[in-house]
Parts: structure tokens; sequence; C-alpha cells
């Protein structure tokens, strides 16, 4: 149905979950908007310490939720921050915002 | 239920994981981060974790580290959530006591298998715990039990005469208990017995025989039965004990000092030596006979062998224990050695000679059986009197004294006093290796000063069938309206060399010629009546009438023997 969702996945939460599958959704979906403006501001800051742990985190829920390309590009980001590599910082959280907004888009409309 | 605690810092794996979880029918408590994680940990008990390894403030490596230190008794299997990667990370996990990794995004299937087998590990650590638990409790009981009944058995097989200057020995037990047992004790006649025992086996099924074999030895010794007798019956109660295949190999030994023999009898033990100091030489004491508890009675060949010997000699007695104790390059001991051991040991130390010898062969091996040694020196026959065995049998006895006891006629119709003055004498422990004679003594004199001298019977009926019956009516008779008095005099008197009891019975009656009567005996074949007047004069050093002959003194020395 979608590049941005693995339908597959969330065939199997929909199971899991049942009634409170969209529960689930609301709480990715407000989760994931904050922990990707954290990064942004970390990233404007300089404080750079914190952004490979939040990529990280960021990363594994959107692996859960079915959303693999932000989880791919999460895992960019995480990789070059924890090997302190900044040139392609500022693309990769782009990319990051773009994909992120398709995924809620997508995901936002199943509710 | 099995109570899993989710560890998640970010909210929508929790709550998926969470309902994942509770899915399968677990119950789920829920930690935002590593310190709810801990707290949690502690209220709630739970059986499995799920540990998310990237947590803000305390992380997943920290919480699980704290769970391994404190977590007391029961395992509690510990899962890492990560979609961290590499063996770097892996290796992490395993150091702070990961037991499995679970890799986003989750597999419910893979989840599933997962806490199935952490519950069923838990489970079976469980067991293991209450098993080991179990386990420690009755050994500790067994223990206990054991050492209780050992104090009840030693107390049974280890008691009599193991104390005392002709003994030496050393029982090694390899366990608690000893499958090696030593019984000593004086008989009446103050012959030593001995006996050393080697039951099959070690520890308890190997002591458990000794019971049986130590109340048989001290009962028939303290009786004054025969070795012959004592291994016969030993033999016949073993067999009827001992399951099949058990039995005992036994030495035994006993040493006269009055006529400075030695009656031995060895059935499976290593021969004893015997190392006669005076002759230079030394006699082997082999085993000639299959161990107790073999044979039935009908086979068993309770022959003794008798060798002479004399003061200073002494008996090296021991198991294979010893003979088959190995050095660090598994050489055993050995038969000859030992008897060159035995044969070379200054004569006064030859025991602790040995006992050096073996345990320096031995070094530091660890011992597979029970082993004992014993040594029995032949004493002088004094010296053994006057040590007495041990200084605690005199404590607290009477030594000398003097008695006087004499019984009127409503007592001598109706009691009789032999016990009564038996059981007095026998409180002095010196007298006591003489009971029997003694008792002889005092019935011989009691009985003619009643019969003949209060009474006044004539002795001479008794030497037909017919007068013998008519003696006993008249007696009967006599005793119904019996006068007069019986007054028995006691003395013990204790010198360097022993010492002498004395007893001096006086009668009523009108006396009798003791002159006519001593002429008489010697010159007739022994009748009835003259028994009495031998076995005295068998029995004491002086035997004397006193005029008008209704008094007699009879003088025993109990420390020499008359046979």
């Amino acid at each position: 149905m979608s590049d941005h969702i693995d339908d597959e996945i969330l065939l199997g939460l929909r199971e899991i979950m049942e009634d409170d599958f969209g529960e689930l959704l609301e709480v990715f979906l407000r989760e994931s908007a904050t922990q990707h403006l954290q990064l942004q501001q970390m990233w404007r800051s300089g404080e750079r310490q914190s952004i490979g742990r939040l990529a990280h985190s960021l990363k594994g829920s959107c692996a859960n939720i079915g959303a693999t390309n932000c989880a791919g590009i999460a895992s960019e980001v995480e990789k070059h921050a924890q090997h302190e590599m900044w040139n392609e910082m500022p693309s990769l959280l782009t990319a990051l915002e773009r994909e992120i907004q398709f995924a809620h888009g997508e995901l936002a409309s199943l509710r | 239920m099995t109570r899993v605690l989710v560890a998640e810092d970010n909210a929508s794996d929790r709550l998926l994981l969470a309902r994942i979880v509770e899915r399968e029918g677990y119950e789920v408590i829920t930690a935002v981060d590593g310190h709810e994680a801990l707290a949690r940990f502690a209220e709630y008990s739970p059986d499995v974790v799920l540990l998310d390894a990237m947590m803000p403030g305390l992380d997943g490596f920290a919480v699980a580290r704290t769970v391994r230190a404190s977590s007391s008794d029961d395992y509690v299997p510990i899962v890492f959530l990560s979609s961290l990667a590499g063996n770097e990370w892996l290796d992490r996990c395993l150091s702070a006591g990961g037991d499995d990794f679970l890799s986003k995004p989750y597999n419910p299937i893979v989840l599933k298998a997962k806490l199935q087998a952490l519950t069923r590990l838990r489970e079976q650590q469980h067991q293991l715990r209450v098993q080991r638990e179990e386990l420690h409790r009755l050994q500790s009981h067994l223990l206990q039990e054991q050492l209780a009944a050992k104090s009840v058995f030693d107390n049974i097989a280890h008691t009599g005469k193991l104390k005392g200057p002709f003994l030496k020995h050393l029982l090694s037990p390899m366990s608690v208990f000893n499958g090696d047992v030593l019984l000593a004790a004086h008989d009446p006649a103050g012959d030593l017995l001995v006996l050393l025992g080697d039951f099959t086996g070690h520890g308890l099924t190997a002591a458990i025989g000794a019971l049986p074999l130590a109340d048989t030895f001290y009962g028939m010794t303290a009786k004054g039965f025969s070795v012959s007798d004592i291994l016969r019956e030993s033999n016949r109660k073993l067999r009827t004990v001992l399951p099949p295949g058990y039995f005992c190999c036994v030495t035994m030994l006993r040493l006269s000092l009055r006529k400075n023999t030695l009656e031995y009898w060895n059935g499976g033990l290593p021969s004893a030596i015997l190392l006669r100091h005076s002759k230079q030489d030394v006699f082997e004491i082999v085993s000639r006979n299959l161990p107790l508890g073999i044979l039935d009675d009908q086979n068993f060949a309770a022959t003794t062998g008798m060798v002479e010997v004399e003061t200073g000699d002494c008996i090296i007695l021991c198991t294979d224990g010893l003979v088959e104790a190995e050095n660090a390059a598994g050489v055993a001991f050995g038969h000859e050695h030992l008897i060159d051991v035995v044969r070379q040991a200054p004569a006064t130390t030859v025991f602790e000679t040995v006992l050096t010898k073996v345990q320096a062969h031995m070094a530091n091996q660890a011992r597979t059986d029970d082993l004992t040694l014993v040594e029995v020196t032949v004493l002088d026959a004094v010296d053994l009197i006057r040590s007495g065995g041990d200084a605690a049998e005199f404590a607290g006895s009477p030594q000398d004294w003097k008695l006087c006891y004499e019984l009127g006629p409503r007592s001598l119709r109706a009691f009789n006093p032999l016990p009564m003055l038996q059981h007095i004498l026998m409180e002095s422990p010196q007298l006591r290796r003489r009971a029997s004679e003694i008792y002889t003594i005092l019935a011989e004199t009691y009985s003619n000063a009643l019969e003949h001298g209060v009474m006044g019977l004539d002795s001479s009926l008794k030497d037909s069938a017919e007068g013998f019956a008519t003696y006993y009516a008249r007696r009967a008779q006599a005793l119904e309206r019996l006068e007069g008095f019986i007054r028995f005099e006691l003395a013990n008197e204790i010198d360097e060399t022993g010492g002498v009891l004395t007893l001096r019975v006086t009668d009523s009656g009108r006396g009798f010629d003791f002159r006519k009567a001593g002429v008489r005996s010697k010159r007739k074949s022994v009748g009835y009546h003259g028994r009495g007047m031998m076995l005295l004069n068998e029995l004491c050093d002086e035997v004397t009438y006193e005029e008008p002959g209704n008094s007699v003194v009879v003088r025993f020395n109990w420390s020499t023997e008359h046979v």
C-alpha cells in the first residue's frame, strides 16, 4: 500500500493490540514527533553528546511500528553521531524530517 | 502466574511489548527507566526481566548487574531488549548478566519462545535450589545422627580394658564409623582377653556388626568362657546378623600371666607378631581359619594355639589397612617390612616405632581403609595387679577393711546370707577378679558351719545314695527347730605385693575332730562329704581349725593363683 510503512508489520500490530491499536499509534506519533524535535534542537544548539542515544531510541520505535525508512535514516544518524562524523548530519536530519512526515501522514490516516 | 518486568523508556515500544507479553498469559509490570526498574524489581520480585539496554539515567547494564548481585536465592533470567548491533554490544549484555537478547522490531513468536524457555529455566533453577537445600538438610541430619549413633556405638564397642599399661592401640577410621573393632577385658581368673576385628567394608555397615560382637565378647568374658566358646558364639551370632557377603576377620588372644601362656586364634587378619625379647625371636600368629560369620557352627573350627610367653614380650596386632598402606609410588607397607620394623624397634617403643614408620611410609597419601595397630605387652603379674588396669577402678572402693557378721537362729532358719556377703566382698575391685573362688570359699564354710556345726548332722551319711536322701530330710527337719548362731569375721589386708582375705567362720556347735577328719580325707578316695574340705584346701593358702573344732580360719591370697 505504501513505501513508507511496512504493511505486514502493521497487520501484526493490529492483531496484537486489537482495540488499543489506535492508542499505540497515538503514542508513537506523539513520541516520535517529540524525539525528532529534540534531535533538531540538539543539533542546532550543538548539544551533540545525546544525539546518538536519541536516534537509537527513535530507530527502535520506528522499527517496531513498521516505519522502516524512518528507522533506516535514524540508524544512519546514530552511526554518524557515534563516530562523530558531523558533515552529513544536516542532510540526514532533513531526510529524517521528510520521511517522518510521510510516515506520520500515513499512520494518522489509519486512526 | 509468571510475572514479567518490562523496563523500556520508549513509550510505544513499552506499550507494544507489555501487550505481547500479556497476550501470552503473563502478568506484566512496567518501568520507564533504570531506577524505576530496580524499584519495581524489589517490590514485585518478577520471574523474568525484559530490559532495554539504552535508557536515560541508569542504563540496562547497570540494572542487570544490580539484579544479579542482589538476587538472593532464586535465579531471575534477564533478556536484553535492543536494536543495538555488533558483538561488542552482545558481549556487554552477557557480562552484565544477561541470558538472552531480543531485537527490534519485536517478533511476538520469537518472544513467546524465549519467555517459555526462560520460565522453564527458572523453574528448573528453583527446583535445583529446593533439592540442593533438601540434600544439604538431609546430609547434616545424617551426619548428626551418625555422630549420635557413634557415641552410643563407641560406648558399647570400645569400652573395656582398652586403657592400661599392657595395651597400646591406634584406631584410625576412614569415616565417622570404624569398621575395625578392638575389644579387651579381663576374665574372672584375671586373664586378659583381646579381640581385634576388621569387618568387610567401611563406615556404618561395617561398624554395625561390631555391636553384637562386643556384646558377646564382654558378656562371655565376664562369665569366664573360653576363647573357643567365645569365638564359636561370635561366629554363630555374626552369621545370623550379617547380610550375605559380610564377615569379620578376627584375631583373638588370651594372655594368662599366672601361667605365662598366650592362647591365640586368627581368622583372616594379617599375622600377629609375638616378639620374644629374651629369645630374640619372632613368632607369627598366622591366620589358619576363615573369618567369623561365614561357616556354619558344624564346620567352624575354634581350635586355638598356645605359646609360652614371659614378662617383657609383646604382641603386635594390626588390620590389613596397615599392611596394605601405600606410599606415593603405590607400594604397600608390607608384612615382611612390618616384621623387620618390629624386630629392630627398641623394646619399650615397638608400638611407637611401627606407627612412625607407617605414617612416614604413607606420607600424605589418602587412606583407603580403616587402619588399626595394637600392642599387648606381657607384664609381670604383680605389676598388673598393682597397676590394677586403671586407677579409676579403685577410686571410692573399699580396700582394707574388717567385718563381723553374726546370724541368730531366726535368721539361720529362713535367710541365706551368701549373696549379701558376696556383694560386700565384690565392692573391692581386687576381689572382683576372684569372684568365683571367693564365692566357693564362702559357700563351703557356711554350709559346714550350718549343717555340721549348728545342726549337728553327720556327713558320713552322705557316703551312700540312700544316705544322701536321708541326710537332706533330716536337714530340713533340723532347720525348723534350729537354735544357735553362725559368726563370719572377714578382713581384707593390702600390702606391697598384693593382699590377703581372711575369713573366720565360728558356729555354736560342739565342734568336730578336725585332726581325724583331715587324716580320713587323705586316706579315703574323695566322697561326697570330703569334697568340701578338699576344695577349701585347694583354693586357699591356709586352712586352720580352732579348738574345739567349731571355728575355721581360711587365708586367701588374692594376688597369687592356686591352680
